[in-house]
């Protein structure tokens, strides 16, 4: 996999060619472009969990899986200058405040920079960005160490790194737009931390809920994703699910 | 047997009430975080809440006062208290309050006014007198030398916008207005010539009117100063909206029509002020939109876009004329309602106005061409006009689905775009995807989240790219 370096990034970020231009917006210096990655900073808003609210979170409970969502984070928008302290094993998820959008022809990576990494500061765990991707990530911070960790909106606290996906067959533009070859999933061009979302589309969740027993009686079969025969599957006669091939 | 007498009861139960609901209030006070205001302006706010708590509090004042006039006026304090409670950053986009709250105070040009600025449940926008209101609620709690003590001698204002459009950044693009009615309120020199040309211009105007008030008794007198109050009032709100037109040009014109959506578009109104003093008067919204057409700001705006509109993917924004045609104009014939609560012969009152209707819309529209200049003059190097090419390059990037915050990507970014240039763009743009006639609701729906999250991520980058560059130095 390669890697783009210092001039690729630059040659991409101020490309007139719409089907290669990277953006990155605002790039605030010019010393955040690295030799192989560009920095990133967090933005004002956070999604803060809270823990007494909710039991369990249970993804696979559909019926009450996004209000539990809802319920476990309160958003805090911090103003430049603010304070907000992560506290030893806490997980946040805080806005990046710049903008990617990203070419078909690259995909992205978030990761910690060396000096947070050695307070202990996680930056991403779920770091990959696919072609096609707009918005501004969601960082999912974790203080892994032993001491809390003052955080400001604007802190350089990541880097993106982009590699280039290799692709046998050139398509048109327009084709490739609708095609599974970018992204256009539910975090498209979000620009606030999301709520985690599952099962909001796509079948490949869906195995984890084989146990349900209306999966086995067929019961609710017309209540599409709540309840009944997951979508993309098809039902042998004993009832076991079994996945469509893609 | 003591001497007490059952009122003496029901007040000594009314006081310790009072002394309860103070407990409270105090505590409610001490809970909000100062740090999460947006506005400087807030944190007086919250002092002169905590010095008037604390006053009421003190043990002779609760001696010498009613509780029947204290307990209402505390009861009040909580409305007061919810203003400063819905200012905070979780409710206002905190970039935008920042970037309109250093145009103010440059608009206003002295300190002795200061705005701040909290959500309300109406929808609409409006700017009221802090101190007055205070005054209003609180009278009867403290002696007035002491309410004057806590106010001071600056004027708090509290701006106030709609709670439902926190996810729609673009519509505050109304506040503009407000700033009008702010100088004309409070500046003299400026209210001074607006009182020069609208005089000049209505004279003929009121003239034709004597002819139908015969007489000079009180009720006369009466119903001749409610007439002029109105006029002054019809002329002021159209000159308030140069204000929004001299800075975004025709995008005011939208996001005023989005206020208006659904309601009557031909209904010239006057009715007695939500203060209780004086009134208010308002022209139609058809009669509103057409005089901003005619504005300088909004045809010199209008013939770079019909230049460059063309241009743009979304078929929606090609024909910039039909698109600001979408702003609702439908109307029948403008009537106006005069209501019968102000005291004076509302009849007449609505027949003199309705039979001049033409004859008053022309010294209105006399006053705001005469006046656009002044309006434009003091908005100089403070909030620059919006131009037709910034906001044809934000309209691009909102069309790549990318945060408008400047027209072209650099490295570094430099200044990016002003935030006017943000909200108008936001505007067109939103505009373009309501008009769009497809069965697809949710894709609609979708799609206009996604530009109002890029509206507001934008007004976030651009405050942070002209910090960075301007009051950082980098």
């Amino acid at each position: 996999m390669a890697t783009l370096g210092y001039s690729e990034l630059k040659s991409r970020l101020s490309s007139g060619n719409e089907t290669k231009r990277l953006v990155v917006t605002p790039i605030l210096y010019a010393d955040q472009l690295g030799p192989s990655g560009i920095d990133i900073r967090l933005g004002s808003s956070i999604l803060v969990p809270r823990k007494t609210s909710v039991g369990l979170h249970d993804v696979t409970k559909t019926e009450v899986a996004s209000r539990t969502e809802r319920e476990l984070y309160e958003r805090v928008r911090l103003t430049y200058g603010q304070k907000f302290v992560l506290h030893p094993n806490e997980l946040i998820l805080g806005g990046m405040f710049e903008y990617i959008s990203l070419p078909n022809d690259l995909v992205c990576t978030i990761t910690s920079r060396s000096s947070w990494g050695r307070l202990g500061l996680v930056v991403a765990t779920a770091s990959v960005f696919h072609p096609g991707y707009k918005g501004s990530p969601t960082l999912e911070l974790a203080n892994v160490s032993e001491t809390p960790i003052a955080l400001y909106p604007g802190l350089s606290v990541g880097q993106l790194i982009f590699q280039f996906v290799l692709r046998t067959k050139t398509r048109p533009k327009a084709k490739l737009e609708q095609s599974p070859e970018v992204y256009h999933g539910r975090y498209y061009a979000a620009t606030e931390p999301q709520l985690p979302s599952f099962f909001a589309e796509g079948p490949s969740e869906d195995i984890a809920r084989w146990g349900e027993d209306r999966w086995r009686t067929g019961k609710g079969a017309s209540r599409g994703r709540a309840g009944g025969n997951p979508p993309h599957t098809r039902r042998n006669t004993k009832g076991v699910p079994r996945l469509r091939r893609q | 047997m003591t001497d007490q007498t059952p009122t003496d009861d029901a007040e000594s139960v009314l006081r310790n009430k009072c002394v309860a609901l103070i407990h409270a209030t105090r505590r409610r006070l001490h809970e909000l975080d100062p740090g999460l205001f947006p506005a400087e302006s807030t944190k007086e706010a919250l002092a002169i809440l905590t010095k008037t708590i604390e006053r009421i509090g003190e043990a002779e004042n609760l001696r010498q006062a009613r509780p029947t006039k204290v307990y209402p006026a505390l009861l009040s304090l909580q409305d007061l208290i919810q203003d400063i409670e819905l200012s905070g950053s979780y409710h206002l986009s905190w970039p935008l309050i920042e970037l309109l709250g250093d145009a103010f105070s440059k608009l206003v040009a002295h300190g002795d006014i200061a705005a701040f600025y909290a959500t309300m449940k109406e929808h609409n926008y409006r700017t009221i007198s802090y101190n007055q209101q205070y005054q209003r609620l609180l009278g009867g709690a403290l002696p007035a030398r002491a309410l004057a003590s806590i106010l001071g001698t600056r004027q708090l204002l509290c701006v106030e916008l709609p709670s439902v459009e926190e996810e729609h950044p673009a519509l505050h693009t109304n506040v503009l207005h407000e700033f009008g009615h702010v100088l004309l309120d409070n500046d003299s020199p400026f209210a001074h010539d607006f009182v020069r040309v609208w005089l000049r211009e209505f004279r003929p105007f009121f003239t034709d009117v004597e002819r139908d008030i015969v007489g000079n008794t009180e009720d006369k007198q009466d119903l001749r100063f409610a007439l002029g109050e109105a006029c002054y009032q019809f002329a002021s709100e159209l000159v308030c909206d140069c204000f929004g037109a001299a800075v975004v040009g025709p995008a005011f014109s939208i996001a005023y029509g989005e206020m208006r959506w659904n309601k009557p578009t031909s209904f010239w109104i006057v009715q007695p002020s939500s203060s209780g003093r004086g009134l208010r008067a308002h022209p139609g919204f058809s009669f509103r939109v057409e005089v901003l057409k005619g504005l300088r700001s909004y045809q010199s705006f209008r013939d770079g876009a019909v230049r460059l509109f063309p241009r743009l993917k979304t078929p929606e924004l090609n024909d910039f004329d039909r698109l600001m045609d979408l702003v609702d104009t439908r109307r029948s014939t403008d009537r106006i309602a005069v209501n019968r609560f102000l005291g004076i012969d509302s009849d007449s009152a609505q027949s003199i106005l309705n039979d001049r209707l033409t004859k008053l819309k022309d010294a209105c529209r006399r006053v705001v061409m005469r006046f656009e200049p002044l309006v434009v003059d003091r908005l100089k190097g403070i909030l620059d006009p919006v131009k037709p090419q910034t906001i044809f390059e934000l309209l691009r990037r909102l069309e790549q689905d990318l945060t408008p915050n400047t027209a072209k990507d650099t490295i570094p970014c430099g200044l990016g775009a002003d935030f006017q240039s943000i909200l108008a763009a936001g505007l067109y743009y939103r505009l373009g995807l309501l008009s769009v006639r497809s069965q697809d609701e949710t894709r609609m729906v979708r799609s206009l989240n996604i530009a109002d999250q890029l509206v507001a991520k934008a007004i976030e980058q651009s405050y942070v790219q002209h910090h960075a560059n301007v009051v950082g130095g980098g």
